[in-house]
Order: structure tokens, then C-alpha cells, then sequence
């Protein structure tokens, strides 16, 4: 009862905390669209940092990899772990241009740039549309692993349904009342939580169980694993599929447009590698660990938990906290994001609806109550385990990589060539994923793989059959920040380049 | 590298020039797909450990950790110089 009442203290502490800054950024926000859905572009290093990162880690993190690698063997860690380690470059590729840009066309959605750049309307509805699919029934997933990991600490008395509501209710009252400033400052405590949190675990668990491991889980230390699942083809397919889906995630893509200059990214970039080191090396150790203790559960997606269990009651409710963290940041985040598609792109944008900044922000708010209400349902009766809803989504925001990459580095890419090669992408990856299209074309390979290979090849093709739009070539390629820029002379100063025509 | 941009074919092969700014040294990013094989090295095998845990698993671990310095040097060398930096 003392250690039930101290896990109820820590976890109802922590989650008073996260309302309370909900209120308090309620009072010092601007009620403008920019300060809403952006924290004003004004975030720092430290801050953008932990925000990525506490949004990037999800219950996919926490409870899917310890619950793939108790299954599949340690190879999680390369599939994805390794891969968002290398996700620092594209910091550089593509977050850092897209800030330029967004900085200078004043986007605020993510299919605004590709409207904008294209200079096509359906190219953005085709990425708003995709998003709120493919992002909707991930973040009931986050519903779902929060409410389990709460019954897991308090207790199995407990129904699932009052859980998923306090979970469900906390995000809400933080993203309402407080927009992306109380998203930014809450994911950055989660984010510091979750390092701790999951070091803590690591080193609590690996001192009772670490050397023991060498004999008995000798298939799940080395690939292709116990199922067979990470063949080189089922590897190279889930790196592919992480390395293009992130950039795209639209909480993300948003997040590299909320950076106050091009230092934050540079430090992002240096550091970003050894924050995934310390949370996904011991998060799949941690799940293949625990055959040891449970080796035959009934669904692995409870490894996490139960392992948690094995903990003292404060350490875990510090990483239940952590846990916590890890899901409720990433869930707030998907809800303000796909909020602004609504309420940005296809109410504004499509509808012509003409709405003061004050409006917007309500409608905003409304919007994100009624995508909490859905994903609310759908948690309700979850459709599968964590990592297989997840890669289902993942899929859905890699299809348009290609029309990312053409749009940010290829001039040449038309209107038409873009739309086509989004169009075959997206009908491809859909079509394989809802059954329509024979699973024999795409081989072992996931869907969105051979999709995207398809739609970079009808991308490259009708833009070469037809002209780019050459005002938006010259405004993305010859802009302001062009005539401004600087390159270094033969010397090794720098000199400013002036209309680099 | 400098098929990245068509705006730089026919320049030095040591930079990628766009008007979002021009890369230093882009040779470098050759460096990444080279780290992310050596992840692969020895995948294989579960021998030898330490602590119990798997020598590649170590390996990739620190291979992660060597892209700190690897970034380090690509915000210091290669990145586009902007006035507005």
C-alpha cells in the first residue's frame, strides 16, 4: 500500500507539473497562429533539442523496441536506433533549408511548402490528408501504452478505460490552454525525464541480469534474430523506411520550422546522436534481457512494464514518469501539428475561409479536441500491438520523401512531376497497405520502399517532359538569403556574395 | 556530391553550390554511409561478448558515438556560410 501510495505521489506529481505549465504558458502565449503553432520561431538549442527529441520518442520507444526486441532479438537497435542516430545529417539536408524557407515565405504547416514550392494546391491537400491518416491512429497509440503503463505501476485493479482518460485529459489541458509554448516547455522536462529515466532502468536491470544473458539468448543477440525478421532485406527495409518517415513526420517537419537561427541546428546535429545512443542502446538490451524474468508473455508489448515492476517502487515511478513522457510529448505534439493542417490548410486554404489570428487560434483548439476525441475512440478498442500500428504509420509519412528531396535540391522538378510522383507513391504504399495490390510485386521489401523507388522514377521522368515553375525556381533559388549569402575566397575569409543570378 | 544541386554541376567537385547556401568540403558526406556499414560488421555472430552484450552491438554503439565528432566538424567546416547565421 506505502509503495502504491509513493508510485501515485511521483506519477500524480509529475502530472500536475505538465498542467501547470499548460496554464501558466496559457498566460504569457501570444494568441497569434505563429505563437500558437510555432512558440514564435524563437526556440533555442537546448529547448528545440529536447522538444525533437521528446517527440520523436514515443510508446513506439519506450514500450515497441523493448517489446521488439524481446521478440526479434537485438536488432531494433540497428533497424531504427542506429538510423535516428544518422537522421543528425538530415538536420543539415533538409531541416536547415526548410527553416530558410519557412522563415522566409512565413510557413506554418508543412504542406505549405509544398503548395508553395510546387505552386500546387492538391500537392499540399495530398500531404495534409495523408498526414491526418496516418497520424491519427498513432496517437491513440500513445493513448493506449499510457493507460497500460499506468496499470502497471498502479496496480491491475485498476480499469483501462479511467487510465486512458486521466492520460487523454493531461495532454489535452496542456496543448489547449498552452499551444506550442506549453508543448515545447513540457517536452523539454519529458525529454530530461525520459534520459534519466531510462538510464536509471538500464543500470538497475543490467546489474541483476547482464552477464547472465550470453548462454540462453544466443539467437536474439545477433541477426537475423529468433524469427528471422531482420534478414538484410527486413534490416535495410526499416532503416529506409525510418530515414525517410521522420523528416516527414509532420510534428518534426513543423519543429525545424520553430528554430530561432542556424546555430540551434548545428548543436542539434552535434549532440543528437548521443541522446538516441543513451536511450536506444539500453531499451532493446532491456527487452531481450527480459526473456529471462518472463519468458513466455502472452503480448510483448507488456515487457516494459513488468520489467519495471522488478524495480523499487520509487526508481519505478521515476521511469513510469519517463515512460509517461515519452508518449504524452509525442501524442501533444501530433495533436497541435495535425490541428494546424485542419485549421491552415484545409479549412483556410481550400474552404477560402478568411479567419483573424484569434479565430484560427480557437479553431485550433477545437480541431484538437475533436482529433483527441477520435484518437480517444480508437484507443478504446486498439487495433494491434505497438510496433506493427506504428510501422503502418511510419509508411504513410515516408511516401512523399521524394517530392521532399526534388523540392529542396533539384530545380529541375516540375509541377507535374511532383504531383505524379506523390500521387504513384501514396497510391502504391495505400494500395499495399489496404490489401489492394497483389503483396508479390513488392517482394520482401515493405511497401513504401518499392512505392518510393516507383515515385522517384515518375517524379524524374514527367519533370524532365515538362517546364518547372520558374517563379518559384527563382524565389526558392534566388532569394533573399541568396543575395545575402557568403562563401569563403580563395584566401580562406569571408567575403559576401551579392545577386547570385 | 555535387549531383545534390544541379546548380553546381561544372563547379569544384568540393563543394555543393545552392543558393540555400554552399557546402564546404561535401566530400565528407561520403563519411556516413561508410560509419553506417561498419554498424553491419559482425551483426552475424553473438560472440564475443562483454557484460554479456554483443561485440557488434558495443561496436555500432560507439560507431553512433563517432558521429558526434563527425557532425562536429561538418557544422564547423562544411556548413553554408550565411550573413544571417
Amino acid at each position: 500500500m506505502t509503495d502504491t501510495a509513493l508510485s501515485f505521489g511521483i506519477v500524480g506529481a509529475y502530472l500536475l507539473v505538465l498542467a501547470g505549465i499548460g496554464i501558466w504558458s496559457y498566460r504569457h502565449t501570444g494568441q497569434d497562429p505563429v505563437s500558437y503553432f510555432l512558440a514564435g520561431r524563437g526556440l533555442g538549442s537546448l529547448v528545440l533539442t529536447l522538444t525533437l527529441l521528446a517527440t520523436l520518442l514515443s510508446a513506439f520507444t519506450f514500450i515497441g523496441v523493448p517489446a521488439d526486441g524481446y521478440t526479434h532479438g537485438l536488432g531494433i537497435f540497428l533497424g531504427v536506433g542506429v538510423t535516428d542516430a544518422f537522421i543528425s545529417v538530415l538536420f543539415f539536408l533538409l531541416g536547415y533549408r526548410l527553416w530558410l524557407a519557412a522563415k522566409h515565405f512565413q510557413f506554418i504547416t508543412p504542406s505549405e511548402f509544398f503548395g508553395h514550392r510546387f505552386g500546387s494546391p492538391l500537392l499540399a491537400l495530398l500531404y495534409s490528408l495523408s498526414a491526418l491518416l496516418f497520424t491519427a491512429p498513432y496517437i491513440s497509440i500513445q493513448i493506449i501504452a499510457g493507460a497500460r503503463t499506468l496499470s502497471a505501476v498502479l496496480g491491475e485493479g485498476i480499469p483501462y478505460w479511467p487510465l486512458a482518460i486521466i492520460v487523454a485529459v493531461v495532454i489535452l489541458a496542456y496543448v489547449l490552454l498552452g499551444g506550442s509554448q506549453a508543448v515545447v516547455w513540457t517536452d523539454t522536462l519529458q525529454g530530461i525525464i525520459l534520459i534519466l529515466g531510462m538510464g536509471a532502468a538500464f543500470v538497475a536491470i543490467a546489474g541483476s541480469l547482464g552477464r547472465d544473458a550470453s548462454a540462453e539468448l544466443e539467437a536474439w543477440l545477433r541477426l537475423p534474430g529468433p524469427t528471422g525478421r531482420w534478414s538484410w532485406q527486413g534490416l535495410i527495409s526499416y532503416q529506409l523506411l525510418i530515414l525517410m518517415a521522420v523528416p516527414l513526420f509532420p510534428q518534426i517537419f513543423q519543429r525545424f520550422y520553430m528554430a530561432k537561427n542556424a546555430q540551434v541546428f548545428k548543436t542539434m546535429m552535434v549532440v543528437w546522436p548521443l541522446l538516441i545512443l543513451v536511450i536506444f542502446f539500453p531499451a532493446t538490451l532491456i527487452g531481450v534481457w527480459g526473456r529471462l524474468v518472463f519468458p513466455t508473455l502472452e503480448s510483448a508489448d507488456q515487457i516494459m512494464p513488468l520489467m519495471l515492476q522488478t524495480l523499487p517502487s520509487g526508481l519505478a515511478a521515476l521511469v513510469i514518469s519517463a515512460a509517461l513522457a515519452a508518449l504524452m510529448s509525442t501524442a501533444d505534439s501530433q495533436l497541435l501539428t495535425t490541428s494546424s493542417l485542419v485549421t491552415r490548410d484545409l479549412i483556410y486554404t481550400h474552404f477560402n475561409r478568411q479567419l483573424s489570428p484569434l479565430q484560427e487560434a480557437r479553431l485550433g483548439r477545437l480541431v484538437v479536441l475533436a482529433i483527441a476525441l477520435a484518437s480517444f475512440a480508437i484507443a478504446l478498442n486498439p487495433p494491434g500491438v505497438i510496433v506493427e500500428i506504428a510501422t503502418w504509420s511510419f509508411q504513410g509519412s515516408a511516401m512523399l520523401f521524394p517530392v521532399l528531396v526534388a523540392g529542396l535540391y533539384w530545380k529541375r522538378t516540375s509541377r507535374a512531376g511532383a504531383l505524379a510522383g506523390g500521387l504513384v507513391s501514396s497510391a502504391l504504399t495505400l494500395g499495399w497497405l489496404a490489401n489492394l495490390l497483389p503483396q508479390a510485386w513488392r517482394g520482401d521489401w515493405l511497401p513504401v520502399i518499392p512505392a518510393v523507388v516507383v515515385g522517384t522514377v515518375v517524379l524524374i521522368v514527367v519533370s524532365l517532359l515538362t517546364p518547372p515553375p520558374a517563379e518559384r525556381v527563382a524565389a526558392y533559388y534566388e532569394g533573399p538569403w541568396a543575395e545575402e549569402a557568403q562563401e569563403l575566397d580563395e584566401t580562406g575569409s569571408l567575403t559576401t556574395r551579392k545577386n547570385l543570378t | 556530391m555535387s549531383g545534390l544541386n544541379p546548380s553546381s554541376q561544372g563547379e569544384a567537385s568540393s563543394s555543393i553550390n545552392g543558393h540555400f547556401g554552399r557546402m564546404q568540403q561535401a566530400w565528407v558526406l561520403w563519411l556516413y554511409p561508410l560509419l553506417w556499414l561498419l554498424t553491419l560488421v559482425g551483426v552475424r555472430s553473438a560472440e564475443p561478448q562483454i557484460f554479456g552484450i554483443p561485440a557488434w552491438y558495443l561496436s555500432a554503439g560507439l560507431l553512433i558515438l563517432l558521429l558526434v565528432p563527425l557532425n562536429f566538424y561538418v557544422v564547423r567546416v562544411c556548413w553554408p556560410r550565411m550573413s544571417n547565421d
